[in-house]
C-alpha cells in the first residue's frame, strides 16, 4: 500500500512539485497518472522511489515512511521498485542482457541466477533473441522493452513507469500495455504516469488526475 | 516494510547472492574494462604518476648511496689515543679489548710503543742511532668509530669516556670534516622527505582529478546504477580498483625509470670512484625496495581514486 498524506514538495527557488497531496493507492492496483507537464506526476514517482524526499508530509509505502528511512538503506529500498521511464535509461556500453542484469547485479546474486531470471525476463517482452545486442541497435519499442525487462527481473512489488509510450506509435505502446497487464495479474502495483489519452481510454483503470501540483480527480473505473 | 530483512514475496532476495569474493573479482573485471576503455588517459596519467614517484625514489636512493659512500670514508676517519708511558703492553692490550666491545666502535687496533719506535726509527733514517732503551713513544690505540657515531653528540660522548680513562694521556680527533658531511646528509634526507611528501601529495592529486573526470564520464551510468538500486560501496569499487591498478602500473614504471637512471650512472660513478682509489660502485633498487615502490605506489592510486570518488559521486545521490 502506497499513502500519501498532505504531501508538500517545493523545489529550490519556490517551483513546487506538489501542493498537499493526500492518496492512497493499494497494494496490487493498477493507477494511471495523468496531467499537463509539470502537474506533478514524475514528482510523485520520484518520491516513491526515493530519488526526492518530501518537503512536507508522508510518503508511506508498505508501512515504511519513506522520511524516515537512512540514506544508506535507501539503495536496499530500491532493488524492491522497479522503475521505466520515457527515454529507457540503457547504459549504452552494455549489451542487452548485462542492461536488464544490472539490479541482479547490483544486489549480488548469483550468475547462474541472474542468468535464469534475465533470459526469462527477456523472453517476457519477446527480446530474448536480442539478449547480446546493444542498445544503439535496437529500435524506440525495442529498447522500451528493454527497459521493462530490467524494471520486472528484480520481481518488484511495485512498478512505476513515466510516460512508457511517450515516443512510440499506437501499436507498440499496446504492446506495452498488455505487459503492464500481464505484470499486475500477478500481484505488481502499477503506477503509469502518462498524458497518452489512448493509453488511458483503454486502460479501463483508476486516473488521478493532478494540476499544478494538486489533486484534481481521481476516478475509478467504471464496471 | 522493513527494508534490510523482509523483502517481498517475490522480491530479490529469494535469489541466492554471491560471496564477497566473486562480488570483488567481478568489480576487478569492471576495472579492466574501464582502464581498457580509457586507454589514452589511463596511460597519461600513470606516465605523470611514475614520474612524480621516480622523483624521490631517485633521492632517496642518491642518500643510500651516501651512506654507503660515508662508510667507505669512515675507515678513513679515526680516533688515536696515546696512552701514558707508565701504561705496560698487558694493560695496553686489555684497554684496546675492552674498546673493541664498545657499540660505538667500528674496529680498534694496538701500535705497540716498540713497534712505532721501529717504524718512526726506519722512517726517520735514524735507526742506527737509535736506542730501544730511551724510547720515548706510548703505546697507541687506534679506533675507528662506526658510521653513527658520526654524529656530534655521539662522537663527543665516546671523546669523553677515552679522555675520562686513566690509562689515556690524550686524544687525536680527525673525523670533523665527516661531521659536517654527515650534517649536509641529514638535511639532505630531511629535503627528500619533504620533496617525497609533496609529489606523493601531487601523485594523489593528479590520481583524484583523473578519477573525478572517470566519475562524470560515467554519470549517467552511475545514477542508472544507483536507480537499480546499487550502493556506494557497489559504484566505487571498480574505480578503487581502477586506481590501485594506476598505482601498480605506475610503480613499476617509476621502479623501471629509476633502474634505468643507475645503469646510465653506474659507469662514470665507478670511474670516478677509480681516480679516488675507491672501488665505491653506485647502487640501484634492491627487490624488496622495488616491491615496496609498487606497493605504496598502489596505495597512493588506490587513496587517490577514492578521494576522485568521494568528490564527484557526492552530488550524484539523486536523494536530497
Amino acid at each position: 500500500m502506497i499513502h500519501f498524506s498532505a504531501v508538500t514538495k517545493t523545489y529550490p527557488g519556490g517551483n513546487q512539485g506538489l501542493r498537499n497531496v493526500d492518496l492512497l493507492i493499494e497494494a496490487g492496483e493498477y493507477t494511471f497518472l495523468t496531467g499537463h507537464s509539470g502537474a506533478g506526476k514524475s514528482t510523485l514517482l520520484r518520491l516513491i522511489a526515493l530519488i526526492e524526499r518530501t518537503s512536507r508530509g508522508n510518503v508511506i509505502v508498505d508501512g515504511r515512511n519513506l522520511e524516515r528511512v537512512p540514506a544508506q538503506e535507501v539503495p536496499y529500498y530500491r532493488r524492491h521498485i522497479g522503475m521505466i521511464f520515457q527515454e529507457h535509461k540503457l547504459l549504452p556500453r552494455r549489451s542487452v542482457f548485462e542492461n536488464v542484469a544490472l539490479p541482479l547485479t547490483v544486489a549480488a546474486i548469483r550468475h547462474r541466477e541472474i542468468r535464469k531470471r534475465v533470459r526469462a525476463a527477456l523472453d517476457k517482452v519477446n527480446l530474448l533473441h536480442k539478449e547480446r545486442a546493444t542498445p544503439d541497435t535496437l529500435s524506440a519499442g525495442e529498447q522500451q522493452r528493454v527497459g521493462i525487462a530490467r524494471a520486472v527481473v528484480n520481481r518488484p512489488t511495485i512498478l512505476l513507469a513515466d510516460e512508457p509510450t511517450g515516443n512510440l506509435d499506437p501499436a507498440l505502446s499496446q504492446e506495452i500495455l498488455a505487459l503492464f497487464d500481464q505484470f499486475n495479474q500477478v500481484g505488481v502495483t502499477m503506477i503509469i504516469a502518462t498524458h497518452d489519452v489512448e493509453l488511458l481510454r483503454k486502460g479501463h483503470r483508476r486516473v488521478i488526475e493532478l494540476k499544478e501540483g494538486s489533486l484534481l480527480s481521481d476516478t475509478l473505473p467504471t464496471p | 516494510m522493513n527494508i534490510r530483512r523482509t523483502t517481498p514475496a517475490e522480491g530479490a532476495r529469494r535469489f541466492r547472492t554471491e560471496s564477497v569474493f566473486l562480488q570483488h573479482w567481478r568489480a576487478l573485471g569492471e576495472s579492466f574494462k574501464q582502464v581498457d576503455a580509457n586507454r589514452a588517459p589511463t596511460a597519461i596519467g600513470i606516465a605523470v604518476m611514475a614520474v612524480a614517484i621516480a622523483l624521490p625514489a631517485l633521492l632517496y636512493i642518491f642518500i643510500q648511496n651516501q651512506h654507503a659512500l660515508f662508510e667507505d670514508w669512515g675507515d678513513e676517519a679515526s680516533l688515536s689515543a696515546f696512552l701514558h708511558r707508565g701504561v705496560d703492553a698487558g694493560a695496553a692490550e686489555r684497554l684496546m679489548q675492552q674498546l673493541a666491545g664498545d657499540s660505538r666502535v667500528a674496529s680498534v687496533r694496538l701500535i705497540h710503543r716498540d713497534d712505532a719506535f721501529a717504524e718512526f726509527a726506519a722512517s726517520s733514517g735514524l735507526a742506527d742511532i737509535a736506542d730501544d732503551e730511551v724510547n720515548p713513544l706510548p703505546h697507541v690505540v687506534v679506533l675507528v668509530p662506526r658510521a653513527a657515531t658520526w654524529d656530534a653528540d655521539r662522537a663527543q660522548s665516546l671523546i669523553a669516556a677515552l679522555e675520562s680513562n686513566t690509562s689515556i694521556d690524550t686524544v687525536l680527533v680527525d673525523f670533523a670534516w665527516i661531521d659536517r658531511l654527515s650534517a649536509i646528509g641529514r638535511v639532505a634526507e630531511r629535503a627528500v622527505f619533504i620533496v617525497a611528501l609533496l609529489l606523493a601529495g601531487g601523485a594523489l592529486l593528479i590520481v583524484g582529478n583523473t578519477f573525478r573526470a572517470l566519475v562524470h564520464q560515467h554519470q549517467d551510468e552511475i545514477e542508472v546504477l544507483k536507480l537499480v538500486g546499487a550502493t556506494d560501496a557497489f559504484i566505487r569499487r571498480p574505480f578503487l580498483y581502477s586506481g590501485a591498478m594506476h598505482g601498480f602500473l605506475a610503480g613499476a614504471a617509476a621502479a623501471l625509470l629509476v633502474e634505468t637512471v643507475f645503469a646510465a650512472l653506474k659507469n662514470p660513478v665507478a670511474r670516478v670512484a677509480e681516480t679516488y682509489l675507491s672501488d665505491f660502485t653506485i647502487a640501484g633498487f634492491s627487490a624488496v625496495q622495488a616491491v615496496l615502490l609498487i606497493a605504496v605506489s598502489c596505495g597512493l592510486g588506490w587513496s587517490g581514486a577514492w578521494i576522485g570518488i568521494i568528490l564527484s559521486l557526492r552530488p550524484l545521490d539523486p536523494v536530497d
